[in-house]
């Protein structure tokens, strides 16, 4: 049943509160697994930069962390912080991951106009807030989520302006909310903006192929290339007037390649923590495929239901059904592009071919994910009648199957969404007795002052820069960033902070811990020991 | 002479009438007639009207030669508090320009040079001592001069008179016996404070002037009518016991906070009040501890003695980080730095990381050591650089900054400085030296000025021209200098290697051996650096019996012959590589063939004829003898786990590398944890050297992040001449180490209010699997 079946008075609020009400469990979920106290490379860094951009009142603090890709996320949070009150961190940790809410309402209005009935947006919504990359990045403190919400907003008003509008003031309403927004995107992330703009491009070129191939009467289309144009100029202006560190960025890139590829894919940074070492990071080998069953899921299925529309596309008794006055359409329209950026990253990772820039999926999966799910919804939807049918007899064994197949879905999530230290070595939690240790070691460590270049003190905190990234998060501010945590990344240091979850962490990366044995242990907590290496006993 | 007598009538009738007429600047309208003080060339003008010359109200105008013009003049005022302002010539006309008015002394001078304030409103103490309780603020340029780095006025064209001080001084006599106690000096050009503390009871300055202060602090050029110098009332340097504390800036304010040299101290360490001190102590604290002013983190010391004769002979350079945290209370505020008395102690029993001990040979040549004997202080910035900084810097040669400065140093001495007397020698050394080095002769740059007998450049890079040098290291590695190397142009010509109960001596084609008495220690005996009288009175008398007639260090020959016990020369015979084994002589030899001579019995070996070729000379309790070389053969003991006492994780991996064969061996550690996954973690890799016949201790600290059963793997890699190849050998060991807490529940003990997700997520299938099942509910789309 799609909309144009259902009755005319079904109301869509049952299945948003559905949708609304799946996103808040799980934005809980992740905020009391550890108990609020979540640590992570991305959102510490954000926080710093949005505390640089508060604590100054300018976009450009000089001598204070910058985000180089766009300022929009950092002003938004301070001006949140300098309204409300609250800190930054409060909001940081608390309060934007329930913005998560707010994208599942812009998706559910996306979806419901993409698929005509309210249930099934609502299938399409929780089968990407239950997708584990998606969930993650707009649940940290890191500026996707406002990504998210502006290229949900682009989607929504491209649909809807060629779903609905006929009247001129409409389509110039609709065109001023499209470049404000994309505009807005230009300023959150201008590389993140040119790969959308990549991506309708490419939607574009679908779909010029399409019509050659069907010499279908479907309107012109040149205002996809007009909207892709006016975003480049945007791009161009925010990285080459509005905003030098992107510039930065663009010039310090190694080649032309690099360029393209910063342009393309919008993979200028190096790859988050999380998945930066995919095997080593989860305790049973090959861990991580077994954590994509979900992934692999949702774009097979969108993958058939995607053929299906193309198979609608070629009979010509149903192509006046799929015109670009169809929601199918764009499912249709919008699918290979998004899928072919994420199959070139993935080939990418398999291969090594970008070397450092590895692991994109990240970023790319959950923007696929935008589309494969309400893919994978129209398949299913397809399906359902029919398995019902077949399993018609045996109703309790398929209800098991389904509860097994709910909680095995919704523990992948789960598991990978918080990366779940039982199976992860990549962890984004701490423990409030190792922030008393290092917040007592940030106060009281004798610091030379005087020699603030040359003879910092470092702290050896554990196999990942998991505590580094808590001390950049917490302690850091104008005047009291003074004990940088480092990894083992580091040959030096003159501090060995201790816990049992930094023992176990180390244990997990196979390696041995720091030379202790002729330190000195200069606190404890019950839980936290801190110890100083006399010069003889340094590495 | 009629003429004469007329021309000289007439010439005091115009300075009479000059006089009386012309408005005279000095003494245009004398109002009152000033007070003669003959003794100090002073008129007194009683501008308070006491009819007394006083220090309180009065104008005092020194005319030391009579010629008229006043060449210095102090001025006593009461506002409220008790002042003394001091104008010199400032204008530079050659006087002090000043007026006599109906109401006084008017000076014309612009400013004053030196404004004293009486703390406690007097100059002088009951039984006229002098009261050095004030403050003073000098107005002018001024450089540091002499060993106490006085302030010297005079010489500048500009002397930067503008009202403005320019130095601050203060002086305190805190128990009122004329006997200054403490001295600050804040200065504003360079920004730099310091404060001197006197512990000499004897330090009594005396003025030959009414006013205290006047010839003691105030040191005027009569000549030239300006004050010519500020002396410190408190010798920085000089002072036989005392210290002073530099700060590098000023305080601004600060209450409690470490000095910089903190402090640079002076001790009569010999107690023979002689005005020498016996003792200076330079400590270091570079690095300021952040937030923690009471704490002081000590990082260099320049510790130099004399013993003999009065003259700095010794000095120790210890370099690392200790903390104290003291707090000396002075006046209007504290400073934490080890208190005067205890520096001594401190420096000696605390933990260094370097040290660079120092003897200064020469007998003729005597410099002035006033701050102690210098270390080289451009290796220094690279070896605070490494030690300190912890950066990555390559450390040049070292190289002493005098000739005949034997110095013997240890950059990982970690341990409290520990001196030794060598019996092979007679000098004193210090204990666990890595290396020792005596410059004797080499090409000095005659331009070079800086107060080293080397050029900055040759000082920091360690590259000099360098004739005769003596080098002295510790082969076996026990800690004791045993082999001495004499060089002439980098060439090595004699050299002198002891091993208990011998000693050998090579030079040319000769080789000398020597069977010394067996209680002969590399030591004779061990001490600590004096730190009080007696210490330094113990030191003396045992150096001064056991250094007598000692040998210079010139001739490794004269050290050879002075050893007691039987010897034997073996002639056409060259000196090889000596083994680091230190429990017996073991020493490749090459000879033209040995003839059949009478030999002492221990050298009886030797008594036969024996062939040209290459040799193993070994010598073992009393007994020498050749073999036929051969290469090293290395087996490496079963390693096992010491775990670490108490509380603490973690222990040491002990095991050893037994060298079975009659070379020496460079050899390779490389210490693996074999891994449960596959794989091997790397836990310890070390160069080492195996000596022949010997064996290599390895204790490796590990603290494995949990225990259980662990498998180790330690493979040696080692060459050693005569071995065609890099041979290698192995052990395994399978260890049970204690386990610390169980990792895997502390995921979850860290965060036990696991209720709530838990219920979460229970919640989300709850609401999940009726949706999914009402989407399966729904009918076939088209």
């Amino acid at each position: 049943m799609n909309a144009r079946s259902e009755p005319r008075a079904a109301s869509p609020l049952p299945a948003l509160a559905f949708a609304l009400a799946v996103r808040l469990l799980l934005t809980f979920y992740w905020l009391t697994r550890f108990g609020g106290h979540l640590t992570e490379s991305d959102a510490a860094r954000t926080t710093l930069v949005i505390r640089s951009v508060f604590e100054s009142g300018q976009l450009l603090p000089a001598g204070k962390p910058t985000y180089p890709y766009g300022y929009l996320y950092p002003a938004y949070v301070s001006a949140l912080a300098l309204l409300s009150g609250l800190d930054v961190l409060t909001w940081q940790q608390w309060l934007l991951p329930f913005a998560g809410l707010i994208l599942t309402l812009l998706a559910f209005v996306l979806y419901l106009r993409l698929l005509g009935s309210p249930k099934w947006a609502a299938c399409a919504v929780t089968l990407l807030n239950l997708q584990g990359d998606f969930l993650y990045t707009s649940q940290r403190g890191s500026h996707e989520k406002l990504d998210f919400m502006l290229i949900f907003l682009a989607l929504a008003v491209i649909v809807l302006a060629a779903l609905k509008t006929t009247s001129l003031r409409q389509r110039l309403a609709l065109a001023a909310v499209y470049y404000l927004v994309i505009l807005a995107e230009n300023t959150e992330h201008v590389f993140f903006a040119t790969t959308f703009t990549f991506t309708l491009l490419l939607a574009f070129l679908f779909w010029l192929a399409m019509r050659r191939r069907q010499q279908l009467q479907i309107m012109a289309s040149p205002w996809v290339i007009y909207i892709a144009l006016m975003s480049l100029l945007f791009s161009f202006l925010v990285i080459f007037y509005w905003y030098p560190p992107a510039r930065a960025i663009l010039y310090t890139s190694r080649d032309l390649l690099e360029r393209v590829r910063l342009i393309l894919f919008s993979a200028a940074e190096p790859p988050a923590e999380l998945y930066s070492m995919v095997s080593a990071n989860w305790v049973l080998p090959g861990a991580w495929l077994w954590l994509r069953v979900f992934d692999i899921f949702l774009f097979t299925t969108a993958l058939i239901g995607w053929w299906r529309l193309v198979r609608l596309f070629f009979r010509r008794s149903e192509a006046s059904d799929l015109s670009q006055a169809s929601s199918h359409f764009w499912l249709l329209l919008l699918f290979p592009p998004f899928f072919l950026q994420n199959v070139a990253v993935v080939i990418s990772d398999i291969t090594g071919s970008v070397g450092e820039i590895n692991n994109l999926q990240i970023r790319l999966i959950p923007l696929t994910a935008f589309v494969a799910a309400p893919l994978s919804a129209y398949a299913i939807s397809h399906w359902a009648a029919r398995l019902r049918q077949a399993t018609a007899r045996f109703a309790t064994l398929r209800a098991i199957v389904v509860t097994l197949l709910s909680a095995v879905v919704l523990t992948l999530t789960l598991i990978k969404s918080v990366s779940e230290p039982l199976l992860a070595n990549a962890w984004i939690f701490y423990t409030p007795a190792e922030e008393a240790g290092l917040a007592w070691l940030n106060q009281n460590i004798p610091y030379i002052e005087a020699e603030i270049g040359r003879r910092t003190p470092r702290v050896w905190a554990g196999p990942t820069f998991r505590l580094g990234d808590l001390w950049r998060q917490e302690t850091w501010s104008t005047g009291d960033h003074r004990i940088p945590v480092f990894d083992r990344g580091q040959t030096t240091y003159t501090y060995v902070l201790l816990s049992p979850q930094v023992r176990l962490n180390t244990l997990r990366y196979h390696e041995a811990l720091p030379n202790i044995l002729n330190a000195q242990r200069i606190y404890v907590n019950g839980e936290v020991e801190i110890y100083y290496l006399p010069p003889e006993a340094r590495p | 002479m009629a003429l004469n007598h007329g021309a000289h009538r007439l010439r005091w009738v115009v300075l009479l009438s000059l006089t009386l007429l012309l408005p005279h600047p000095a003494q245009a309208a004398p109002a009152r007639q000033p007070i003669p003080v003959p003794e100090e060339g002073a008129l007194v003008y009683d501008e308070n009207g006491n009819g007394q010359a006083d220090l309180f109200g009065d104008t005092w105008v020194y005319d030391t030669n009579s010629d008229g013009r006043a060449e210095l003049i102090l001025r006593f005022r009461q506002e409220p508090a008790l002042v003394a302002y001091l104008y010199d010539d400032a204008n530079a006309n050659g006087q002090v320009d000043y007026l006599v008015t109906g109401a006084g002394v008017q000076i014309l001078e612009a400013y004053w040079r030196v404004k004293l304030t009486a703390r406690e409103g007097k100059w002088l103490l009951p039984g006229n001592v002098p009261d050095w309780n004030a403050e003073m603020v000098v107005d002018g340029n001024y450089r540091f001069s002499g060993t106490n780095a006085d302030f010297l006025l005079t010489g500048y064209r500009d002397n930067h008179q503008d009202g403005q001080p320019d130095l601050l001084l203060a002086y305190w006599d805190v128990n009122h016996d004329g006997i200054p106690d403490y001295e600050r000096n804040t200065l504003a050009i360079p920004p730099y404070e310091e404060v001197i503390a006197n512990r000499n009871p004897r330090l009594r300055p005396h003025s030959r002037y009414r006013f205290p202060w006047l010839g003691t602090v105030l040191q005027p050029d009569w000549a030239r009518a300006r004050l010519a110098l500020v002396m410190h009332l408190i010798p920085s340097h000089t002072n036989e016991q005392g210290y002073y504390v530099s700060f590098g800036r000023p305080l601004q304010g600060q209450l409690l906070l470490p000095g910089w040299e903190n402090p640079f101290a002076f001790y009569d360490l010999a107690g023979d009040a002689d005005g020498f001190s016996e003792l200076s102590v330079r400590l270091v604290s570079e690095y300021e501890v952040w937030r923690h002013p009471s704490l002081t983190a000590y990082n260099e010391v320049r510790y130099s003695w004399a013993q003999d004769e009065n003259h700095m002979r010794y000095r120790l350079y210890l370099i690392g980080q200790v903390f104290r945290n003291d707090s000396v209370p002075y006046p209007s505020y504290a400073i934490s730095h080890v208190p005067y008395e205890q520096i001594p102690a401190f420096v000696c029993s605390s933990q260094w990381t370097g040290a660079i001990f120092g003897e200064y040979e020469a007998s003729q040549r005597k410099l002035s050591f006033d701050e102690g004997i210098y270390e080289n202080l451009l290796f220094t910035v690279a070896l605070r650089g490494r030690l300190l900084s912890q950066r990555a810097v390559e450390l040049p040669p070292y190289l002493p900054a005098y000739l005949n400065l034997r110095e013997e140093y240890n950059f990982h001495l970690n341990r409290t400085p520990t001196l030794y007397f060598s019996p092979i020698d007679r000098r004193l050394h210090l204990r666990d030296a890595q290396q020792g080095l005596l410059i004797l002769d080499a090409h000095l740059d005659p331009n070079n000025h800086n107060g080293f007998d080397f050029t900055d450049q040759e000082l920091a890079t360690g590259q000099a021209q360098v004739l005769r040098y003596l080098t002295e290291s510790d082969s076996d590695g026990d800690g004791y200098f045993d082999t001495w190397t004499l060089y002439f142009y980098n060439q090595p010509v004699e050299k002198l290697v002891f091993r208990r109960g011998t000693v050998l001596f090579a030079r040319g084609n000769t080789v000398y051996l020597k069977r010394l008495p067996a209680d002969l220690h590399a030591a004779l005996w061990e001490t600590s650096p004096p730190t009080d009288t007696l210490s330094w009175r113990v030191l003396n008398e045992r150096l001064a019996t056991d250094t007598a007639e000692r040998p210079p260090l010139d001739s490794l020959a004269a050290l050879f012959a002075a050893l007691p016990g039987e010897s034997t020369a073996l002639s056409n015979t060259s000196l090889g590589a000596v083994s680091t084994n230190a429990g017996e002589l073991i020493a490749s030899l090459t000879t033209a063939g040995l003839e059949s001579v009478a030999r002492p019995q221990a050298f009886a070996f030797f008594a036969q004829n024996i062939p040209a070729g290459e040799y193993l000379l070994r010598g073992k309790d009393g007994a020498y003898w050749l073999e036929a070389p051969a290469p090293a053969a290395i087996s490496l003991s079963p390693i096992t786990f010491i775990p670490a006492s108490g509380s603490s994780p973690g222990g040491w991996l002990l095991f050893y590398a037994i060298n079975g064969g009659a070379q020496d061996a460079q050899a390779r550690l490389q210490l693996t944890e074999t891994l449960t996954g596959g794989g091997f973690a790397i836990i310890h890799e070390e160069e080492a050297l195996v000596p022949a016949y010997g064996q290599r201790e390895f204790i490796v600290p590990w603290v494995p992040a949990i225990g259980g059963e662990r498998r180790l793997r330690a493979r040696l890699t080692y060459t050693s001449p005569l071995l065609s190849a890099p041979a290698q050998t192995e052990a395994e060991a399978t260890l049970t180490v204690p386990a610390p807490p169980a990792p895997a529940a502390t995921l979850y003990l860290a965060f036990p209010d696991l209720l709530a997700p838990l219920l979460l997520a229970t919640a989300l299938l709850a609401l999940l699997v009726p949706g999914l099942q009402a989407l399966l509910s729904e009918e076939a789309r088209p």
